[in-house]
């Protein structure tokens, strides 16, 4: 397995290499299954969100953004062959699995406030990166009737369709990634020491 | 998961990289046409594939469902509130249906049709091994390829765990019909087990792969070998040659 030792004398490319062990390679795929499987729990229990990037946001905190990057994009392009307008929004997790890992490097993982913070810049994020899919290919409109009926209702008040889809998406997930957030921290804390990439121990 | 119809129709023997460039390429024109007639026919002419493949049916009842909704609500979205909307064409009480926003609402409605049923008629027609070994022949790096496999199998299997965690719950007095507060507590005592058990067996997964090479460079062989013809050259030489074209007709006019 690679070190991640000596980062500062390398170049960006190696060291961006140096955060794919094979360690890290193996977490994608569970990252993958936790994205979708966020979805099925929400199901069951009927919560009104949608944890579908909590596995994106564990694998940036256990393995670097990189890592975390690459997990969001395989996501989308894996769940693609069941629903493929989900590879549009493949750049969104691509960028959440970034700045989750950005923020846990820099220590944003670490206490409550902070958490909470990191939940709504990642929410953020999202928020704006989806618009311009949702507003340029979808013409708006996106997911269940009823983010739909909460997008005509910004519409039918005046606000031009930029607006109406950033606002809905804004109060759709604000919850959802504060959610996401939490349970992965929680999760990523529960895992025993020896099993936790190396990357881990500068983050939690 | 990834739903193959096996079969030896002229598409199932098509390389993937030549479906993947097939479906690439309509995207690129579904997005560079301006108004519905042309992404519809293209709907028609990929239905019309599927039927060549065999499995015409279930291409139409799946993507039936993924961009039905999207159909009712970007009607409404668009036939109320485009901006350029000038011609009524259907006023239902107070409000008007226009002209304008409707064509568009279809024109985002079929384009995403095409991308959707491109992507179905490339997956059910393709064997996902074959799909890897013939992208690795092009190019792509052998563990991105094992990340896509590994994840398109992990999938169903965390499936099946996160049921037998439910089950178990259940079964230790967890309600489903509790109220919000409850089912929100009810999250963190399901996704623990399931992914702290997920996380345990990448330590496993991690050392089998290394036993087995899997960091070692150089040349390897594979278990199926996928044919590249000159039909699939001529498929994708065709296909980027009218992109060109569409595209020249566009900033031209």
């Amino acid at each position: 397995m690679a070190d991640s030792t000596g980062q500062a004398e390398q170049g960006l490319f190696s060291r961006i290499a140096s955060d794919f062990t094979t360690r890290a390679w193996v977490l994608i795929p569970v990252g993958v299954g936790i994205n979708f499987v966020g979805g099925t729990l929400v199901t069951v229990l009927k919560l009104p969100i949608f944890l579908d990037t909590i596995g994106t946001i564990l694998v940036a905190l256990l393995a670097g953004p990189w890592v975390g990057a690459l997990t969001g994009l395989i996501t989308n392009l894996v769940l693609a062959v069941a629903d493929p307008t989900l590879i549009a929004f493949a750049p969104v997790n691509v960028a959440i699995g970034l700045i989750a890992g950005f923020l846990a490097l820099r220590g944003w993982f670490k206490t409550y406030p902070k958490i909470v913070a990191s939940g709504l810049i990642i929410m953020l994020t999202g928020a704006i990166l989806s618009a311009p899919i949702v507003v340029l290919a979808f013409g708006g409109v996106q997911g269940s009737p009823g983010r739909s009926a909460l997008t005509v209702f910004f519409l039918a008040t005046g606000s031009n369709i930029w607006r109406s889809v950033f606002t809905t998406s804004v109060i759709v997930e604000v919850v959802d990634k504060l959610i996401s957030v939490f349970v992965a921290v929680f999760v990523a804390r529960a895992i025993p020491e020896r099993y936790r990439p190396q990357k881990a121990q500068q983050t939690l | 998961m990834f739903d193959y119809r096996p079969g030896d129709s002229p598409v199932h023997l098509l390389n993937p990289v030549t479906k993947l460039a097939v479906a690439v390429g309509l995207t690129v024109i579904v997005f560079l046409l301006p108004n519905p007639w042309g992404p519809a026919l293209i709907v028609v002419t990929l239905l019309g594939v599927a039927a060549v493949a065999g499995f015409p049916g279930s291409v139409a009842k799946l993507a039936a469902v993924l961009t039905g909704p999207l159909l009712i609500a970007v009607v409404i979205v668009q036939g109320l509130f485009y901006p350029g909307n000038e011609t009524p064409l259907l006023a239902v009480g107070p409000v008007t249906f226009w002209e304008e926003g409707v064509s568009y609402g279809l024109l985002v409605f079929f384009r995403v049709l095409v991308v959707v049923c491109a992507i179905l008629i490339m997956v059910f027609s393709t064997y996902p091994k074959a799909m890897m070994v013939a992208f690795i022949d092009k190019g792509l790096s052998p563990k991105l390829a094992y990340v896509f496999m590994a994840s398109l199998q992990f999938v169903p299997e965390m499936q099946r765990r996160a049921r037998a965690i439910i089950e178990a719950q259940q079964a230790r007095g967890l309600d489903l019909e509790a109220n919000l507060w409850r089912r929100f507590q009810a999250l963190l005592t399901m996704m623990i087990p399931l992914l702290a058990g997920a996380l345990i067996s990448v330590e496993t997964r991690s050392l089998a792969l290394e036993a087995r090479g899997f960091s070692r460079v150089g040349m390897r062989n594979y278990l199926i070998e996928v044919p590249d013809r000159t039909t699939d050259r001529v498929i994708r030489w065709s296909m980027a040659a009218i992109v060109v074209l569409v595209a020249l007709w566009r900033i031209v006019l």
